[in-house]
């Protein structure tokens, strides 16, 4: 019987992706350290980040609002596992809802020690309030920006 | 038999603009099909979308793009081999619901190519290929066209190419001009058992069918599942003489000779002159051929309209649609 | 027309982790023999194939279902792939379903194969899933999407790790009985508690393996069965549901659905009861081959399922239900995805064990006079539903 034979293969497939104009217009805005969500004119949210449209009611969004930069979380998860392609853990990615948006920002959380996971979910949970804190040079990009708790 | 499922809407756009947020361009599109079928996102009971993860570059595009083409909320299906094959499931779906045990009783159907995402198409097309004899090799569309045309040439004479290099040829015997372009499309229809009064054409037969993998062990003078599924639509269109019975056909255009290869299939003459060729070397061909094929029947009732969709290497699979006024 | 189908022949290949004495094709080949052997048919009485096939960069081939033509005997024939990310299996048992009840084909076949843990980048891959410009510069992926799913589940509900443990626990006791499950060794809720953290709260002992192998099913028309003298698993019924693609609509008042809960699995749900005329769960189904990866997500799939009350499935696990001899439904008697995810044809697997169930061929892991069984599967990001329902008698369901 012969040994199993491989054959070793990388896609290596490159993509432009065109984001238009409202992402763009939202991404603007995290250079001004600005958080800019979208209304719907059917079901009243605010949807942040911004869209173009709303997939529950399907019609175009129309009116720029922005959103304060606090709130709470929403749901996180704190990652111990390294993943190919990923940062090096440990890592929180959480979900806020701050005020003035219905739908969560997706931002990382820092600031907290996570070597413990027992302690660090003690203070991490559902409903601790947060702030949005900016980079000192936003370059447009939606890790310009991260959650910390506010302990007020 | 009896047809029981219409096409009452479609809708086909080539995006002028390469810089638009593709999920935005689904949202209006699905909106423009359903605006040219009388309907609106209510009216739709399911969802059958098709597209192409490596030509768009997202995975599991129907994903991000369910919310654009309306399915929250919805049932929702994403047939990636074909677009043509979101007609054809949508159809299916409609057929087995009749009798009504909560199939519903309209479908909106979409497929789009935006090869604009990807910085250069033709690789992408290169990781269909096997990986273990094809790919070393190197195949894509154009390469795969060329072969077709080779052996149909070899097969039936009277297609010459181009004897110098300076003629730009891609694939030879095919130069650029004998190979469809390539653009950014999107496109939809809806299909319905209760049309009411709308326009509409009825789907009189339908058919599909794929040839096997391995190019060498196919007869490349034949694009043999078109043929098949060819028969099948006519079979059940009654059609037996497809010459004296067709008015109209949309035929996907793999390239020059493939047009040739196509209509022999199909028991027509080939158009004389050369219809002008659409961008349709991008997945989304197939399902823009069989829309077109629907808008025309709708547009000319009382006519019978047959449109051929073509996916994979040299057309390895294809789907042919018959519509036509209900008895 | 809506013609009766049913399942009339399955097959499976032993779940691994690798199989290198196979290429993909010859994969998916093998499970399909094994099913039409079951059936009784050959290939040439295949009418159509559907072929489920999640991402093509799982398996390294664009359209690889292309590749497989041949080895499913399908030259010449209607061959049609879905993908519905992890759903797909479930949805190609639909499309086959379409199939036959169009009256068009008798004899469908359905027949694929994954082999996750041979992609070397699988979370890479997926996390090009999401959304080019919000979501893909942060490592979400499947693990992660899961684990924000659990932590909104404990808020929502006051559950913690010991009771998703104990569905780890239970799952492992019924694959040690299913001899095509992946991982099949019991455990303890100790044990599964002290496994490394991969994604708060998700440990390795909650997490699915990533699988290799194939699956199929033959669907035929009652004519056809009827003909053969064929037991079909009867398909009584069958739904699909989307949710919202964004995550981050699925918190707060304005939600339509909590991502800590599967509310949109339950408008699928409903949508496969109403077909089938069953109207009370909780009391008419047997067995349940329901869709969870993760231990955290079987109690909001056992709540959409409605067999017990929003919020209440953990206690009852604790109580002993939802296994053999708990008095209710059994849930994933095979292990369930937990234990066996090839993700291409995780939904045909429980399309299939369902089906053995009601026909009374589920070895050991048989749960007694099983005669009507429900199966789903989830796909994307939590976001694609579909269900069925199977029953070994096509007059109305008991209640």
């Amino acid at each position: 019987m012969t040994a199993p034979a491989f054959h070793e293969q990388t896609w290596d497939l490159e993509y432009r992706h065109a984001l238009g104009d409202t992402i763009g217009r939202f991404l603007g805005g995290l250079t001004e350290r600005r958080l800019l969500g979208r209304r719907c004119p059917g079901c009243e949210r605010v949807l942040l980040p911004a869209r173009a449209f709303c997939d529950r009611c399907h019609r175009d969004t129309t009116d720029w609002v922005e959103v304060a930069p606090r709130g709470e979380l929403a749901m996180f998860t704190i990652v111990y596992e390294p993943f190919r392609n990923m940062p090096e853990p440990p890592y929180v990615i959480a979900y806020a809802l701050l005020e003035g948006a219905d739908t969560a920002l997706l931002g990382y959380l820092k600031g907290v020690e996570l070597a413990d996971v027992r302690a660090a979910t003690a203070v991490i949970t559902v409903g601790a309030p947060v702030r949005v804190v900016f980079a000192d040079e936003p370059a447009g990009r939606v890790t310009d920006y991260w959650f910390e708790l506010d302990r007020r | 038999m009896n047809p029981a499922v219409a096409v009452v809407g479609t809708h086909v756009s080539y995006l002028d603009d390469p810089d638009r947020n593709l999920e935005e361009v689904l949202f209006e599109a699905s909106n423009a099909t359903l605006a040219a079928a009388g309907i609106t996102m209510d009216d739709v009971d399911a969802i059958v979308v098709s597209c192409t993860d490596q030509v768009d570059g997202r995975v599991i595009e129907g994903m991000v793009a369910a919310g654009p083409t309306g399915g929250v909320g919805r049932d929702l299906t994403i047939t990636p081999s074909a677009s043509e094959h979101a007609f054809v499931l949508g159809y299916l779906r409609l057929l087995a619901g009749l009798g009504s045990t909560g199939l519903g009783s309209t479908v909106l159907t979409m497929s789009w190519s935006k090869p604009s995402e990807g910085v250069d198409p033709r690789h992408a097309e290169l990781v269909m290929a096997e990986p273990f004899l094809l790919r070393p090799l190197g195949m894509n569309l154009a390469i795969a066209a060329g072969l077709q045309a080779s052996a149909y040439q070899a097969a039936h004479g009277g297609v010459a190419g181009p004897d110098a290099p300076a003629a730009g040829v891609v694939a030879w015997p095919l130069t650029r001009a004998d190979l469809p372009g390539s653009a950014d499309v999107v496109a939809g229809a809806v299909l319905t058992t209760e049309p009411g009064d709308r326009p509409a054409t009825w789907i009189r037969g339908a058919g599909w069918a794929s040839d096997r993998y391995e190019l060498g062990e196919r007869d490349l003078t034949r694009l043999a599942a078109l043929g098949t599924a060819a028969d099948t639509a006519y079979r059940a269109a009654g059609i037996t003489d497809p010459a004296a019975a067709v008015d109209h056909a949309e035929v996907q255009r793999l390239s020059r000779v493939g047009l040739l290869a196509a209509y022999r299939e199909l028991g027509l003459p080939p158009p004389d002159p050369e219809p002008e060729p659409l961008p349709e070397g991008v997945p989304a061909a197939g399902f823009v051929r069989l829309a077109r094929a629907a808008a025309h029947g709708i547009a000319h009732p009382g006519t019978t309209t047959v449109g051929a969709a073509l996916h994979g290497f040299a057309g390895q699979g294809a789907a042919v649609v018959v519509f036509g006024g209900r008895p | 027309m809506s013609l009766n189908a049913g399942i009339v022949g399955v097959g499976q290949t032993p779940f691994v982790s690798r199989r290198t004495d196979v290429t993909y094709p010859e994969l998916v080949r093998e499970a399909a023999v094994i099913a039409m052997a079951d059936a009784g048919v050959t290939m040439a009485e295949v009418d159509a194939v559907v072929f489920p096939l999640a991402p093509d960069a799982l398996i390294g081939v664009g359209n690889g279902e292309r590749w497989c033509v041949e080895a499913l005997g399908a030259t010449g024939k209607p061959f049609l792939r879905v993908n519905n990310g992890g759903a797909t299996g479930m949805t190609a048992v639909q499309a086959a379903y379409l199939h036959v009840a169009s009256g068009l084909f008798d004899v469908v076949l359905v027949a694929g194969a994954d082999r996750v843990s041979e992609s070397g980048s699988a979370q890479s891959v997926l996390n090009k899933m999401w959304d080019v410009a919000y979501e893909r510069p942060y490592p979400l992926n499947t693990i992660t999407m899961l684990a924000l799913s659990a932590v909104r589940y404990m808020h929502l509900h006051g559950a913690d790790e010991r009771d998703f443990a104990r569905v780890t626990v239970k799952n492992r006791r019924h694959a040690a009985r299913n001899p095509f499950a992946h991982l099949r060794t019991p455990i303890t809720e100790d044990e599964v508690l002290a496994t490394r953290v991969l994604s708060w709260p998700i440990k390795l002992g909650d997490a699915c393996p990533s699988s290799t192998g194939g699956a199929a099913v033959v669907l035929m028309s009652e004519r056809a069965a009827r003909e053969r003298g064929l037991d079909a698993a009867w398909i009584r019924g069958l739904g699909q549901n989307c949710e919202t693609f964004w995550m981050n609509d699925r918190v707060g008042p304005r939600t339509l659905g909590d991502h800590g809960d599967a509310d949109a699995l339950a408008v699928a749900f409903d949508r496969a009861y109403a077909m089938a005329g069953i109207t009370d769960p909780a009391a008419q189904v047997d067995v349940a081959e329901i869709y969870a990866p993760f231990s955290s997500v079987e109690p909001h799939v056992i709540e959409a399922a409605g067999l017990c009350p929003k919020g209440t499935a953990t206690a009852r696990l604790a109580d002993g239900a939802f296994t053999f001899g708990g008095g209710t439904a059994v849930v994933n008697p095979s292990g369930g995805v937990l234990c066996t995810n090839p993700i291409a044809v995780t939904g045909v697997v429980r399309a299939a064990e369902a089906a053995l169930q009601v026909l009374g061929r589920a070895g050991d892991r048989q749960v007694p006079d099983a005669s009507v069984a429900i199966a789903s599967a989830i796909g994307g990001d939590h976001q694609f539903y579909a269900t069925l329902v199977v029953a070994d008698h096509l007059e109305g369901i008991p209640s």
